[in-house]
């Protein structure tokens, strides 16, 4: 069902590591290394899909400020900004994530200003290029580099961050790397995100870029 | 399957999806100029001049430029990708039908008589899903770290034979066939024409941390720990512009250099997977409006 909503914005990743889990890629090679050919795919949502906010849950955002997890506030934040509703906080968020893990067409940026904007078919990532960094550096230089390209993307769009519990966090966000978030459940992080991005503002500091 | 085994299998993918051959723009029409005493450009090339704001002799600083694909550019990369496609679809088409019979004999055993997991069915290579380099990744031209031509008064300069086009600075990156790292400018850049026969001085760009550090430091202020910390105009990257009639450097004296011409740029896709960021903005050239490009020229 999902998939036929999703039809128009069909959008092919270059690589497996964010797209698909590692399995799918030892699956591809012991079927005889079909990777050499194709490149994972995601189905991204339609451009003109409507969503009513009210059926996103809200996520825990209260808690007891403490010096203890202050000092990972680099790490666990979450975005809000005033006078924003939730469609445009989640195209704002789909850009960034997009942006970060390196969603890209084949064909160049001429016509496409950001990845997730394009209604056309073929759009492909380089999600590959994650794929390699990660083999070299590590899957944790993998998940800092989103941290931080999000923590940027977000701050140029107007938004403010503020800091969270890491338990809290995690129950609304994930962390990039070699887990192989299925699509799905990205977009569904991402529409929570937005929930508390167009919500109310938040009493804690605005923690800055 | 073990961490490992998965790293190896991404890893032995990556090294199919990127042949060498494959990655980056024709070495014969890109080709630094070597610190060399005595300097003799080709008269009907193009070169490009570039500098980054440090001149020391245990690190450099590569950058990332794009050319922009010419219309000739994208019919040939149209036609390659199509060929491409027909080749990767008439080899499924073999793969997909021994897979077939080969699906259908596990399927007729009992399943005790069954090795190992059901034969998996190779995906259809499309247009979608090809597995071929978007033309900007194949018109991506690294200069530096390596091949500096002058590293003094506290700037790198490098000397880039290319090919006439136009360029966008895509930012302080280094890859190669297996690995990319750096930050793109992919949310704010600036580009310049490189006509033909014409050496272009683009000008220098700015890691703004490492100079903020030491400027933090001299005067007392708490110390930027990483780019994040700059202050919030300042970006990781700046670029100063190419000012008409700078000296350069004495051995390119008998040579006429122009200054870029340089305009906004933007946004890109993040190629190489890497860390995202725009240029600092450039009065008269480039500013934001929130995240959108200003063009000032």
């Amino acid at each position: 069902m999902r998939n036929g909503r999703l039809r128009g914005w069909r959008l092919a990743v270059l690589g497996c590591a964010l797209a698909a889990p590692p399995v799918l890629a030892q699956d591809a090679a012991e079927a005889g290394g079909d990777g050499e050919d194709v490149v994972a795919t995601v189905t991204m949502p339609a451009a003109d899909e409507v969503i009513d906010p009210a059926t996103i849950a809200m996520p825990a955002l209260a808690f007891t400020p403490d010096p203890k997890w202050e000092k990972d506030f680099d790490k666990y934040y979450y975005f809000n900004r005033a006078d924003t509703d939730f469609a445009t906080a989640l195209r704002d968020l789909r850009q960034c994530d997009g942006l970060s893990r390196g969603l890209a067409s084949p064909f160049g940026n001429g016509d496409v200003p950001y990845p997730y904007n394009s209604t056309t078919s073929g759009l492909v990532g380089g999600a590959i290029a994650n794929v390699m960094i990660a083999a070299i550096v590590g899957s944790a230089q993998l998940r800092a580099t989103r941290r931080v390209n999000m923590r940027r993307c977000m701050f140029f769009k107007g938004y403010d961050r503020f800091g969270l519990p890491k338990d809290m966090w995690q129950t609304f966000n994930f962390e990039e790397g070699f887990g192989g978030l299925p699509e799905e459940e990205r977009q569904g992080f991402l529409k929570q995100q937005a929930r508390v991005a167009s919500g109310p503002r938040p009493a804690t500091p605005v923690l800055g870029r | 399957m073990s961490m490992r085994r998965s790293i190896l299998a991404l890893a032995l993918l990556a090294a199919e999806l990127f042949p060498v051959s494959a990655f980056g723009a024709d070495a014969d029409e890109f080709a630094p100029v070597g610190d060399k005493e005595v300097v003799t450009l080709d008269p009907d090339a193009s070169y490009v001049i570039l500098q980054t704001n440090s001149d020391s002799s245990m690190y450099s600083f590569g950058l990332t430029l794009l050319r922009r694909p010419t219309n000739a550019d994208r019919s040939d990369y149209v036609r390659r990708r199509g060929e491409a496609l027909a080749k990767a679809h008439a080899k499924w088409e073999r793969k997909h039908a021994s897979w077939t019979a080969e699906a259908g004999r596990w399927n007729a055993m009992k399943p005790n008589q069954r090795a190992g997991k059901r034969p998996v069915e190779p995906v259809e290579p499309t247009d979608a899903n090809l597995a071929f380099l978007p033309i900007d990744r194949e018109n991506m031209v690294q200069v530096g770290p390596f091949d500096r031509f002058a590293k003094k008064d506290g700037r790198s300069t490098f000397v880039h034979k290319v090919k006439p086009g136009r360029y966008v600075f895509y930012g302080p990156i280094i890859f190669n066939a297996n690995a990319a790292g750096g930050t793109c400018m992919c949310m704010g850049s600036i580009e310049f024409e490189v006509p033909e026969r014409t050496i272009v001085h683009a000008g220098m760009m700015t890691l703004n941390w490492m100079d903020e550090r030491a400027k933090a430091k001299a005067e007392g202020r708490p110390v930027p720990k990483t780019d994040l910390d700059l202050p919030p105009e300042m970006n990781a990257v700046s670029w100063e512009l190419p000012r008409a009639g700078a000296s350069i450097d004495p051995r390119l004296s008998a040579y006429r250099i122009v200054p870029a011409e340089m305009r906004a740029a933007g946004p890109f896709p993040n190629y190489f997977g890497v860390g995202i960021d725009r240029i600092t903005a450039i009065p008269g050239i480039i500013t934001y409006d929130r995240d959108r490009i200003v063009a000032a020229n």
